[in-house]
Parts: C-alpha cells; sequence; structure tokens
C-alpha cells in the first residue's frame, strides 16, 4: 500500500494513544476508580493496572510512531480488550458506568457505538502490518503526513465530544 | 497541471485542517450550552395549595354564563391549566400568544382555563381584544384568594385526578412550557428536576 497513507493512519492511531494515556497520568486515583466501576478484575489488581494501562498506551503510541510492526498489533490488541470490557458491561446490563475514555472532566457512559469505535482503530493500528509500496518521496507527501494526522485527530476529538453531549442533552431532557 | 495539483492539494489541507479545528470547537460549545442553558423554571412561591395536594373543588361562573368546576376529577383524562390573568397585566398580554400555541398544541392533554376577577365588562373588552374567544374565562375572586395569588400571571396546572402537579409564576413561554414539563417528568418544579441532576451527575462541567 502506499506509504503516505499507512504513515497517516499509523500516526492517528498513535496521537489517539498518545492523549488517552495523557488524560489516565493526568488522574490516576480517577482512572482506578473508573477501572474498579469495571468491575472486571480483583480489587487488588487494581492499582497496578491503573498503572499498566497508560503505560501501554503510551508504549504502543510510541512503537506505532517508530514503525515497528508489533507496536500495531499490540495497539490493536489493547484497542480491543477496551472493546470486550465494555462490552461486557454491556452485556451485564450495566450501562451507567463511565467509559473513562476521554478526560478526567468528562463523563460518558459506555455504549454500543464505542465497540465499533475500537473496532475502527484497531484496524488502524493494524494498517502498520501492510507491506509498503517502495516509492520516492516528494515534499508533498511531508504536508500530507503532517496534516493528515492532526485532522483526523480534531475529527475523532469531536465525534468523542458530541457522543458525550448526548448524554448531557439526553439527561436534560429527563430520559434515563 | 503538476503545479495545480500540489497547489490546490496543499489549500485543501490547509482548509480540512481549519474545519477540523473549527468541528471540534463547536462540539465543545454545543457542550457547554447544554450544561450552561439549562431550562428556566417558572418562580414557585410557597402559598398557595402545595404540589402534590388535591386542589381545593371550587364552582366558578364563566364570562359565557356557564358555570364550571375548577379542581374535582376530570372524566376526559386531561390536565387543567389555570392561568390567572388581568386585563391590565402587561406581562400576561405579552403571554398570551404563547397560551393559544399552546392550547392548540396540548390540546390532547391540557385544558388551559383564563381565570381573572374583577368588573366584567373589562373581561369581555379584554376577550374581544386579545382574539381569547375560544379559551374558557371565568371570573371567581374566590379562585385567587383559594390558591393564594399574589402576582400574575400565576399559573397551576391540575392533572385529570384534581391533584396539583405545578405551580407557579410565569413570566415567559418557557416558564409555562416548565410547568408541563414538571408534570410529565413527575417533579414537582423544574428547579427540583435540574438540582436532582446536578447531584447525579456532579459537576460534569468538563
Amino acid at each position: 500500500m502506499d506509504p503516505v497513507l499507512v504513515l497517516v493512519v499509523r500516526s492517528f492511531t498513535a496521537l489517539v494513544l498518545l492523549l488517552a494515556a495523557a488524560h489516565k497520568l493526568r488522574d490516576l486515583e480517577g482512572f482506578r476508580r473508573i477501572l474498579g466501576a469495571y468491575r472486571l478484575l480483583p480489587a487488588a489488581a487494581e492499582p497496578v493496572a491503573a498503572r499498566l494501562v497508560p503505560a501501554l498506551e503510551l508504549g504502543c503510541a510510541l512503537l506505532l510512531l517508530a514503525g515497528w510492526p508489533g507496536g500495531g498489533a499490540l495497539a490493536a490488541a489493547l484497542l480491543a480488550l477496551y472493546a470486550v470490557a465494555i462490552g461486557a458491561n454491556l452485556l451485564r446490563g450495566q450501562r451507567d458506568l463511565d467509559c473513562g475514555c476521554g478526560g478526567p472532566g468528562s463523563r460518558q457512559p459506555i455504549a454500543g457505538w464505542m465497540i465499533l469505535r475500537n473496532a475502527v482503530l484497531a484496524l488502524c493500528a493494524l494498517g502498520t502490518v501492510v507491506p509498503l509500496e517502495a516509492r520516492g518521496w516528494a515534499w508533498l507527501d511531508g504536508v500530507t503526513v503532517l496534516a493528515g494526522p492532526l485532522a483526523l485527530v480534531a475529527l475523532y476529538a469531536a465525534v468523542e465530544r458530541l457522543g458525550a453531549n448526548r448524554v448531557v442533552a439526553r439527561q436534560l431532557r429527563g430520559a434515563p | 497541471m503538476n503545479a495545480a495539483l500540489v497547489a490546490s492539494l496543499v489549500l485543501l489541507w490547509l482548509v480540512v485542517l481549519v474545519l477540523a479545528g473549527v468541528t471540534l470547537a463547536l462540539a465543545r460549545q454545543v457542550g457547554v450550552l447544554f450544561e450552561r442553558v439549562a431550562p428556566a423554571g417558572a418562580l414557585v412561591l410557597p402559598a398557595g395549595p402545595a404540589v402534590g395536594a388535591a386542589a381545593p373543588v371550587l364552582r366558578v361562573e364563566a364570562l359565557d354564563g356557564t358555570t364550571r368546576v375548577i379542581g374535582e376529577p376530570r372524566p376526559d383524562g386531561r390536565s387543567t391549566l389555570l392561568l390567572f390573568v388581568s386585563p391590565s397585566c402587561p406581562v400576561c398580554k405579552e403571554l398570551l400568544p404563547a397560551v393559544r400555541s399552546m392550547r392548540d398544541a396540548e390540546r390532547r392533554r391540557v385544558e388551559v382555563v383564563l381565570a381573572s376577577d374583577g368588573v366584567r365588562a373589562e373581561h369581555v373588552s379584554f376577550v374581544e381584544r386579545e382574539r381569547l374567544s375560544r379559551i374558557p374565562y371565568v371570573i371567581s375572586p374566590a379562585l385567587g384568594v383559594t390558591y393564594r395569588v399574589g402576582k400574575l400571571p400565576w399559573a397551576v396546572l391540575i392533572d385529570a385526578e384534581g391533584i396539583v402537579r405545578a405551580k407557579g409564576l410565569v413570566n415567559t413561554r418557557e416558564h409555562l412550557e416548565s410547568l408541563l414539563e414538571a408534570q410529565a417528568l413527575g417533579v414537582p418544579s423544574i428547579q427540583d428536576h435540574l438540582d436532582a441532576l446536578g447531584r447525579s451527575v456532579g459537576g460534569s462541567a468538563a
């Protein structure tokens, strides 16, 4: 595949993971509480997991940026794990659960569309294992590689924010 | 040709970046709006029959000469929105278009009844002037005294069973609608609903 496309998608995924790690590292205690609310881990493992998850995200992001193929697989596995955690709680009927996706301030309950979102992100991460087509570089490729991931991240954040807005609007209207 | 493509692509990337940024900023602003511009409710004063209590049953005379009973259970399952107005109250006049549209929009669940007291002739010309002939209009000093109406326009929402569901000073269309909204949500007032939300959401301002 064209190297520019792969590079754009890979950098986008890395940026999303970097942002996610930054949110969690800024409020580790808050993330531990969210992790506890998922009720998937024994209480003793929570403090360790609360540190391990952002560390993994950071590591995956750096590996993705460096272009190591294993990084993409690792990131995809991590994203799939989140989807499973969300899906398990949705199946349990526990819908009023903060997903922990946004920053420390954003409270957004888990929802079915997040599983789809994670699947798309995981596919993006797997983009690193596709063999690259060898071709020469032009300076225009630099523009694409810089602007592409930034635009995608901004749009990703906008979609996240709109999802959170919908929850607030529904609460104001008095729906459960 | 190649130069044209390059120029156009660079420009397009710039535009895409700016648009993505603008979209994000708009989404954030919408979120802030949702959180800050919560609905305003009618001002509730404690005087008069409390929300949740049975409405006093009163026999009153309507402007068209018929007699109506306010506060008794209604067989048609509709609520009664008792709106206290006066021909001399300027805010009431501003509210009347909202009352007329609400009467039509909510006629399946609510009957709007205007209530006032004073000289009959004044009310007749008021009704004519403001085109209110399709809305029941009752004149009864006892009604205002019973509900302890101190400020106008004052509204009391009584459900089909004769229970007071909401009441308050209604200066705007939004206040008026907040009474119906409070009834639909099963809360004494929109303010109570928002307070409860604030407690459960816990300062979600991001």
